[in-house]
């Protein structure tokens, strides 16, 4: 097998090479060798416990790297505290969405924007796509539905312009209708150029907005490249459980796509 | 779809008013009632500025600091030497001066404590977080060493103080008997509470603390580094139960070496009520377990201190988080 995440790139965003993650005594990512295009979109994708969400806690700094390297732009991140690794321009929904249930809608937001001040603009643009958070600004955000709770933790993430954000399951149990919402918001940051990584199942969503695909099995990645070479090929489609159920319903990609960018 | 926000409030406060009912129904005399209750709430004003440092530590990084008694001996005993040098204005007939004497004591002692409390951190706490067992002994040892060495400065001996004179003494309020300096800390207390109040709600630093308590790895991905606030925080913390100290070896009268490891107990019980971490938690909690100890020594004076147990043994089965229990997300 060819080692994987060798796709010649043009600027590299973000690159893990021969990343090891240990959590007690399980040996969780075994060797992840990724990179990600600068400004571009990237499903990381795999069935459950393929090490997806490990991955992005790993780059956070929110679980150690045993061994191996994450640099940013050149720059190595392997080492430094969670809260260095953030502010060098991450923007991160984790898996659980991490609302601070006692504190109001916006004095999560203001703990998000990490300049000190909201700006209003790109608030007003945020309630566009998330009408809720305005209806219940000055609620606790416990009090909160599921999908409101990821909208709220989504708009965190994108309150100010952040060089990469780190996505874990966005779209996880939320309806079809906000769903779009999201999809629309990451497709604005995108175009401000922001650099996505996107932990998703949701094939839909992946497709809409994913250029690059890094499908990750046992704590190993098994492919990365392009969105293209991975549907025009079944095999791995089948890796990812989720994606190859919806491959037969055989979805159109979305007019207008970009093809061939690496 | 909007739940009141209210409703986790109704049943501690309402307990919280139930107790000094049902006393007054077993007292039975309103004057001797009221002296009473202005005594458990001066004794839970003086708990809660001791306890709610110690909460909000144990809320924030999980650690068990065992020595918090330190500080407050070490604040009592700043202030025990500053009223000792102040011996005009302890001893003026002018109020003014005699609440500046009480702040120059305080200020003094707030300092103190929090430069030790920094030194606890640095020196003691953070070579064990994440370890309960380690946070134990070697938070309780390095109190045993403060403690021991405020015993060689200044004597094994009982030392007495005295309050400012124009706080001594007492008023007649309904036929009710009361010492002024009750009054006077919860005059102090409340102010401590707002202020308190204002830096948790209105300031990024208060933010960062509240958020912390329920999830410290996102405020920690949100970019604040999380190991500086809870230095600040232990700083303050100390720096209350110092403030504490000198409040209550003034209502006391006396002091030795032991008035903090005394008072940790009931701080401890104090903040298993209230749930740890929660600033509300540690208010009621610390009114309740004063009240109720000032009723009990009253009615049933030899089960005063089984009562306190007894208090949060059935709180605790009621509630097991405490009264305002927090969710962490961990």
């Amino acid at each position: 097998m060819p080692a994987p995440g060798t796709v010649e790139m043009k600027e590299t965003a973000l690159a893990l090479t021969d990343v090891h993650t240990h959590i007690g005594q399980f040996h969780i990512l075994q060797g992840v060798t990724f990179a990600i295009r600068k400004g571009g979109v990237t499903a990381l994708v795999g069935r459950n416990g393929a090490g997806k969400t490990t991955t992005l806690r790993t780059i956070m700094g929110l679980w150690r790297a045993s061994r191996g390297a994450i640099t940013l732009q050149d720059r190595l991140i392997t080492a430094l505290p969670t809260a260095e690794i953030a502010r060098l321009g991450f923007g991160y929904v984790p898996e659980n969405m991490g609302i601070f249930g006692k504190l109001t809608v916006r004095e999560n937001m203001i703990l998000a924007a990490r300049s000190g001040r909201l700006d209003r603009d790109r608030l007003a643009r945020l309630f566009g796509y998330f009408p809720p958070l305005e209806q219940f600004w000055n609620l606790s955000a416990g009090h909160l539905s599921g999908g409101q709770k990821q909208m709220l933790s989504i708009a965190r993430a994108i309150i100010e312009p952040r060089q990469i954000l780190l996505m874990d399951e966005p779209t996880k149990g939320v309806a079809p209708g906000i769903i779009d919402a999201i999809v629309e918001a990451f497709r604005d940051c995108h175009r401000e150029g922001a650099t996505i990584l996107l932990v998703e199942q949701n094939y839909d969503v992946a497709l809409a907005l994913a250029e690059d695909v890094v499908l990750m099995d046992g704590g190993s990645v098994k492919f990365a490249g392009t969105m293209e070479t991975f549907r025009s090929d079944p095999k791995l489609g089948e890796s990812a459980l989720g994606f190859a159920a919806a491959r037969d319903l055989n979805i159109p990609p979305p007019p207008g796509r970009p093809v061939e960018r690496i | 779809m909007r739940p009141s926000i209210t409703n986790e409030w109704v049943r501690p406060v309402g307990l919280l008013l139930a107790v000094p009912a049902l006393a007054l129904t077993c007292i039975w005399s309103p004057a001797t009632w009221l002296t009473l209750t202005f005594a458990g709430l001066a004794s839970g004003i003086m708990l809660f500025i001791m306890a709610s440092g110690l909460s909000m530590i144990f809320g924030l990084m999980d650690v068990l600091n065992f020595g918090h008694g330190a500080f407050i001996t070490i604040g009592a005993y700043t202030g025990w030497v500053v009223l000792g040098l102040l011996g005009g204005p302890v001893s003026s007939t002018h109020l003014s001066l005699n609440v500046l004497s009480i702040v120059a004591a305080s200020g003094l002692a707030i300092l103190c404590a929090g430069l030790l409390g920094l030194l606890f951190e640095r020196v003691v706490v953070r070579k064990v977080y994440g370890d309960h067992l380690k946070q134990i002994l070697i938070t309780l040892g390095g109190a045993i060493v403060i403690e021991q060495l405020v015993m060689m400065i200044w004597g094994p001996q009982e030392k007495t103080l005295g309050l400012p004179v124009r706080l001594s003494g007492t008023l007649s309020i309904a036929g009710a008997t009361i010492e002024r300096y009750r009054v006077f800390v919860i005059v102090i207390g409340l102010a401590v509470l707002v202020a308190m109040h204002l830096v948790l709600t209105r300031t990024r630093l208060g933010l960062i603390v509240r958020a912390g308590v329920q999830d410290r790895e996102m405020v920690e991905a949100l970019g604040y580094r999380i190991d500086r606030v809870f230095v600040l925080v232990f700083m303050a913390g100390a720096g209350l139960a110092g403030f504490g100290g000198v409040l209550w070896a003034l209502s006391e009268g006396s002091l030795n070496s032991a008035i903090g490891s005394r008072t940790l107990v009931l701080i401890l019980i104090v903040i298993m009520i209230g749930g740890p971490g929660s600033i509300a938690g540690t208010f009621v909690a610390s009114l309740l377990v004063a009240l109720m100890g000032s009723y009990m020594a009253y009615l049933a004076p030899k089960v005063a201190l089984a009562s306190t147990v007894l208090l949060m043994v059935s709180i605790l089965m009621w509630r097991p988080g405490g009264l305002f229990a927090q969710e962490k997300e961990r």
